[in-house]
């Protein structure tokens, strides 16, 4: 039976309204259904699945910042449509400013911090990385070297990802944040 | 038990009539992209460009936090100690099966509600479990084992699974309310009886009398108690009883 927040709020208010002396409803023990199980055999796979498809993401990402274009095609099979709306906003911001970058950057160090299932609706993964910018420099339209002096050359970011099948392909990034232990990637 | 946890739980869904469902706060978020350009200030997590009225910017960290302690890779033993100089014999690392009568402290599973969850909502597990030693004979030789908890496995019993580098806490330490979502909560779907199990990863280092620690390879996965524990919908947990029987049941 599918969970109704509202009627449920409305019963249990009525509930304590009423004193209680209502006799329990029975307790139902659940038949055992197909559990849903996780699409990863174990967590070392899934850390494998999500590295692997964040290096793919990762190459459009630098090729995308080299162009200093803000044409995400090639990204939205990497992200989800609200993380790809951010990165969309990121893109046109270097755009107006007119900076695109030059360099090759890295990542290292992936760690899993977690892997659960959903049920039905898939499996989530929140990954810890260390991004390595050292060799990249941000220029403008001129050419010249415009790289925030405080821009940290490592960062370590906290990677959610949702995981809809076993296709590699329905591996999508849900959320990028800081990760604020930056000790781990110093 | 129950008692308690009923006006806390009437307030919050009173709270959830009135408000949206919030989504957890992450402020505007770093991508790659912004590591790149040096937009993203890794002290408050903002990508600079991206601040917009309104967004909650005071959220530095997702839903997952810090993790468990720091690096995962093992210590390099050479560091501090004598026995990686030339003129001194190597002697074969200790393995897991050599500390086998060192056994961890299992770790203790906790949940909140305790041995009862509403289904659609969030169910709050965590573990407790800490680095500890224990002290006795290794190879013939008085020796200590020390034992790090990183990482914790649920099986919540409807099928779903957890791996987490986090112990997880209570709804209290973390600062938020009853049946908020926490890095170790899971919500259950139906009613019924749930078995739920917990297995604690731990890293193991051993030390002779008046030496160094030293890591061993790999790991010890230790079970913890397993929980029972009943999910109903609202309206069932909060009446349980008829309270001419037990007048101090939960709604009574």
């Amino acid at each position: 039976m599918k969970f109704r927040m509202l009627p449920l709020i409305a019963a249990a208010s009525f509930t304590l309204l009423l004193a209680g002396c209502v006799p329990a409803d029975p307790v139902v023990v659940p038949v055992e259904t197909d559990a849903a199980q996780p699409i990863f055999a174990s967590d070392e796979e899934a850390l494998a699945a999500a590295v692997e498809r964040y290096g793919d993401y990762f190459a459009a990402v630098i090729r995308r910042s080299n162009e200093g274009s803000d044409d995400l095609r090639d990204f939205a099979q990497f992200v989800t449509d609200e993380q790809l709306e951010r990165e969309l906003a990121t893109a046109k911001d270097s755009v107006d400013r007119g900076t695109h970058t030059r360099g090759t950057a890295t990542f290292d160090r992936p760690k899993l911090q977690q892997y659960w299932s959903n049920g039905d609706s898939g499996d989530s993964m929140i990954i810890y990385l260390c991004v390595d910018v050292t060799d990249v420099v941000v220029l403008d339209t001129s050419g010249a070297d415009v790289t925030p002096p405080d821009r940290p050359n490592r960062a370590a970011l906290e990677i959610e990802f949702e995981v809809t099948s076993s296709d590699q392909e329905s591996i999508r990034i849900a959320r990028s944040d800081v990760w604020p232990d930056q000790q781990y990637c110093l | 038990m129950a008692r308690s946890a009923v006006l806390p739980l009437a307030v919050s869904l009173l709270l959830l009539v009135g408000l949206a469902a919030p989504a957890i706060a992450s402020g505007a978020g770093c991508s790659a992209q912004s590591i790149l350009e040096g937009t993203c200030n890794v002290n408050t997590g903002i990508d600079d460009d991206e601040v917009t009225i309104g967004v909650d910017v005071e959220d530095p960290g997702g839903p997952g936090g810090p993790g468990g302690g720091g690096a995962d890779e093992p210590e390099d033993p050479c560091v501090a100690i004598d026995a990686c100089r030339d003129d001194y014999d190597a002697t074969p690392p200790v393995t897991l099966s050599d500390i086998a009568h060192f056994r961890p402290t299992p770790g203790v599973d906790v949940m909140q509600p305790d041995g009862w969850m509403v289904v659609g909502l969030h169910t709050n597990f965590y573990a407790v479990s800490n680095v500890h030693v224990k002290s006795g004979e290794l190879l013939g030789e008085p020796a200590s084992v020390r034992f790090t908890p990183i990482g914790y496995r649920w099986w919540y019993g409807d099928g779903a699974t957890r791996y987490s580098a986090t112990a997880g806490s209570t709804w209290k330490s973390l600062g938020v309310a009853e049946f908020d979502r926490t890095p170790t909560s899971h919500i259950y779907r139906n009613p019924g009886t749930y078995f739920i199990d917990l297995s604690i990863v731990f890293r193991a280092e051993y030390r002779f009398v008046g030496e160094a620690w030293y890591p061993i390879q790999g790991t010890l996965t230790v079970p913890a108690n397993r929980l029972v524990a009943v999910a109903g919908g609202a309206k069932t947990v909060l009446v349980e009883d008829d309270c001419t029987i037990n007048p101090s049941g939960p709604g009574c």
